[in-house]
């Protein structure tokens, strides 16, 4: 009788430690989702912003012109692939125009920040100075972002592989997330390589 | 960098939210276990010391009447332990200390904002357009995203100097983060980002909830201390009452004895949260440089963290760094880390020489104050179908100390119409004291070389006459509306004269203002902020002693009348209007039928020490008196500069700052 009771008991404890790991593993493979979703919110963001900031800007950077129009051009490019892409999520090829469209408009925008710092006469201008710390802003957020859920997919991945965990993970199939490369390799759009059951 | 590499593993181990928050619930079980403790010990002491009472109670009496045999006999029977007695001080006690622990913990479960608000915080509006402001939101929501939280209220604690910050609220949803003013305006974005980031850590950590309850909990304990104190204030030794006094100084001791346990607590887990704080917050930023500089800065700065608010000693724990020092025990009631130590984790190079960081080296301009008077809208066209006064006056009420967009443009308007040159005045003390002092100047001859004289004779005030007469010809040219926001620019800088400078402007003042015999409502209103700004630390949060209307009602009686009368200038059946509409808002007054009398010269003196009383009445009362100022300014459809003017100083005496708005923009909205 003792050694029954002793038995369920065990088998109780470790039934629950187990839903304890599966439930983490759920809570950590959520977690990295949501952090992909808000790089995604930070990007729409950018397009909504790009246009305002550059309608300020022209008044001041006449003589640069140019690059605020090249900085147009990239949004405009980039949104087109961003709705290219939401058509069809699937599409390898619409994911690598997409990347390719956002590192250029990274850097375009990385160049307009260098242009205004090049003049300290505007930096002095409070309408420049504003618009700098939107464009820095944005640029941290959405680097933040990406920051963000390479953290959270680094936890997950952890949890992951360490054992015991490793035997939950591998027999309700959780899939190993990728870690999102550098701004100028940018595959921001591309969605992790996860087959969620 | 071992040290540092050391934390970051740490951090990452238990890097998990749920993990986080789960820990800080443990440490909060542990917290409740030593409050039981200490309640428990409080109590026995308590207990002892009544009984000693009990005891000396009975000696005074064998002392003062004729020794009888039957109080021998209860003397030498005298039991130490008494059950019954024992059970009564237990439920006594535990009754004070945990009502006062709860009623503390109620006011701030309210919320991040409450203690933000508790400390001295302004809301920042998500819209504004002021660079400094903008920064800052924008930080603060880079960090949220990277820390991956809901993006907090931010407030400013603008009357700080010193280099701080702190994060309050219980969850992750109602917390707010608070920066001081000196933050503001010392730090870097990448400093800022790391001072911001260090404070998502207490937040992400669960950290608030364990610091609200520490607070409540510290408060409680604090109460058996106060009320001995309260004991000890109120009753001098005789042979009567020295039970009563024994049982005060007794209280005091136990409860200081109990503070200061609740203090070692306190500092002992704060200091191990700092540490954590910092490791995380390299995590979010990824830059440990911004975040050593921040603390570089405030090891070099004049002011260093310090916080000045009184509220802030039972608040210590929460911010960015030290805000008070201890004198005695100094290191075990360091609510902090060392400052070297934590930047030396960050930055394994620092050499332990602190930058000097100039005291007027800004990163930003002095923001503008948001409560400066605005221009009045002066047409006559009240909004139709509408009585101003009963729809507007409320809502000045909601407005003090809560400006919106509206009112900061207002404000940006008045400031872009003051000549550039005199705003560049104000960058520093001596030339701001030369702008207030041209404000006085009068432009008749005959008053004009007497007011030079004295000038001439401040120490506070460099340059020559010539300039100054120059001075005086720019501030000549002002609108009567830009008059008081320049005077209100002019404060923080004034506010940096040392004391004795302060009292010698002050001096100056008036007698600028009594060099033609009378006083206007300008020179007194200007004198009155001014006098209210520089001695702000000193005034402000003074004990509350009036709590009923009776008890200050005269007083009120005398503002109202000031405030009738500048509005009304020669105008007697107006002024008499006015006054009605404001004391109609205050019942308890409206049933005597108060009398008014029309005045040629408004007694300031009088004034004065109405406003100085109204200042200690409860805030119950002060939004009364708002209100019905507010309903006999604009009883008659239109506020002129004059009693708006007023209006501004009446808020300011009585630290309700109001402000600039317009009587008809808000009409037409609720229309």
């Amino acid at each position: 009788m003792v050694p029954l009771i002793v038995l369920v008991v065990i088998i109780a404890l470790l039934a629950f430690y187990f839903v304890a790991i599966y439930n983490a593993l759920i809570f950590l493979r959520n977690q990295y989702m949501n952090a992909f979703k808000q790089i995604d919110v930070q990007l729409k963001r950018r397009y909504d912003l790009i246009p305002n900031l550059v309608e300020t800007a022209k008044g001041y950077l006449t003589h640069e012109r140019k690059t605020l129009e090249e900085v147009i051009q990239a949004r405009n490019i980039a949104y087109a692939a961003s709705n290219t892409a939401a058509g069809n999520p699937g599409n390898f090829g619409a994911m690598q125009e997409l990347s390719k469209a956002e590192g250029f408009l990274s850097s375009m925008m990385s160049r307009l920040l260098a242009v205004v710092e090049a003049y300290p006469d505007l930096k002095a201008n409070q309408t420049i100075g504003s618009l700098m710390e939107e464009l820095t802003s944005t640029e941290n957020k959405i680097s933040f972002a990406r920051q963000a859920y390479n953290d959270s997919v680094t936890d997950y991945n952890v949890r992951r592989e360490q054992f015991p965990s490793s035997i939950i993970a591998s027999s309700f199939n959780f899939q190993a997330a990728e870690l999102l490369e550098s701004v100028n390799n940018a595959r921001e759009r591309e969605a992790p390589q996860v087959a969620f059951t | 960098m071992p040290g540092k590499k050391n934390k970051m593993t740490n951090n990452r181990r238990s890097t998990n939210f749920f993990a986080r928050q789960e820990q800080a619930r443990s440490n909060c079980r542990h917290l409740v276990a030593v409050f039981l403790v200490a309640l428990l010990a409080i109590i026995i002491a308590i207990y002892f010391a009544f009984r000693f009472i009990c005891y000396i109670n009975l000696c005074t009496n064998i002392f003062t009447t004729s020794e009888t045999a039957a109080d021998l006999m209860r003397r030498s029977s005298f039991l130490w332990w008494n059950p019954a007695i024992f059970m009564l001080v237990f439920i006594a006690v535990t009754l004070l200390i945990f009502t006062a622990s709860i009623i503390k913990m109620r006011q701030l479960q309210k919320g991040g904002g409450t203690v933000a608000q508790m400390l001295g915080g302004r809301c920042v509006d998500k819209g504004t357009n002021i660079p400094a402001e903008r920064q800052l939101l924008n930080v603060v929501e880079e960090m949220a995203i990277a820390a991956g939280i809901p993006v907090p209220e931010v407030y400013i604690l603008e009357k700080e100097t010193g280099i701080n910050a702190f994060a309050a609220g219980l969850t992750i949803n109602d917390a707010a983060v608070a920066v001081t003013q000196g933050a503001l305006e010392k730090l870097t974005r990448e400093e800022l980002q790391g001072v911001t980031a260090h404070e998502f850590s207490h937040i992400l950590h669960g950290d608030m909830r364990l610091n609200v309850q520490l607070m409540g909990i510290i408060y409680g304990i604090l109460v058996v201390g106060i009320v001995g104190g309260e004991i000890l204030d109120n009753h001098r030794i005789s042979s009567k009452s020295i039970v009563l006094f024994v049982a005060g100084l007794l209280l005091t001791i136990i409860g200081y004895i109990g503070t200061f346990t609740g203090r070692l607590i306190q500092s002992a887990v704060s200091r191990q949260k700092e540490f954590l704080a910092d490791a995380s917050a390299v995590k979010f930023t990824r830059n440990p440089l911004g975040l050593a500089s921040a603390l570089k800065k405030i090891g070099g700065y004049v002011y260093g963290s310090q916080i000045n608010s009184p509220t802030a000693r039972q608040a210590s724990h929460l911010f960015f760094s030290k805000s008070c020092g201890n004198f005695l025990f100094a290191d075990f009631l360091a609510t902090h880390p060392p400052l070297t130590e934590r930047i030396l984790l960050l930055d394994p190079s620092f050499d332990g020489i602190y930058p000097h960081v100039e005291d007027n080296g800004q990163t930003f301009p002095s923001r503008p104050q948001p409560n400066t008077l605005s221009a009045m809208n002066k047409s006559d066209f009240p909004a139709p179908g509408l009585m101003p006064a009963a729809v507007k006056a409320p809502e000045v009420v909601d407005r003090v100390c809560s400006p919106n967009p509206d009112n900061l443009n207002r404000v940006s308007n008045i400031l872009s119409s003051i000549p550039r040159q005199l705003k560049d005045m104000l960058n520093t003390p001596a030339q701001s004291a030369a702008v207030i002092y041209a404000l006085l100047t009068q432009h008749t001859c005959a008053q004009r070389e007497l007011q030079l004289n004295i000038v001439g004779r401040s120490p506070v005030a460099p340059g020559n006459s010539e300039d100054f007469l120059h001075l005086c010809e720019l501030t000549a040219a002002l609108q009567d509306d830009q008059k008081l926001p320049l005077v209100e620019l002019a404060l923080p800088s004034l506010h940096r004269l040392p004391a004795a400078e302060r009292t010698n402007l002050l001096e100056t003042i008036n007698l600028l203002i009594q060099a033609d015999g009378q006083i206007t409502l300008f020179e007194y209103s200007l004198q009155r902020i001014v006098r209210q700004y520089l001695y702000k630390n000193e005034n402000a949060f003074k004990k509350t002693a009036y709590f009923h209307i009776s008890q200050v009602g005269y007083h009120i009686l005398i503002v109202l009348r000031a405030l009738a009368n500048a509005g009304n200038r020669g105008n007697t059946e107006a002024a008499q209007l006015a006054f009605n509409a404001g004391v109609a808002r205050i019942p308890e007054l409206a049933c005597k039928n108060p009398d008014y009398y029309y005045a040629e010269n408004i007694n300031f003196a009088e004034i004065d020490t109405a406003l100085q009383k109204l200042d200690c009445s409860s805030f119950k009362i002060k939004q009364l008196i708002v209100d019905a100022c507010a309903h006999c300014v604009l009883s008659n459809k239109t506020a002129t500069v004059a009693e708006t003017e007023l209006l501004r100083v009446v808020s300011l005496a009585l630290h309700c700052p109001l402000p600039p708005f317009d009587p008809y923009e808000s009409t037409s909205k609720t229309a």
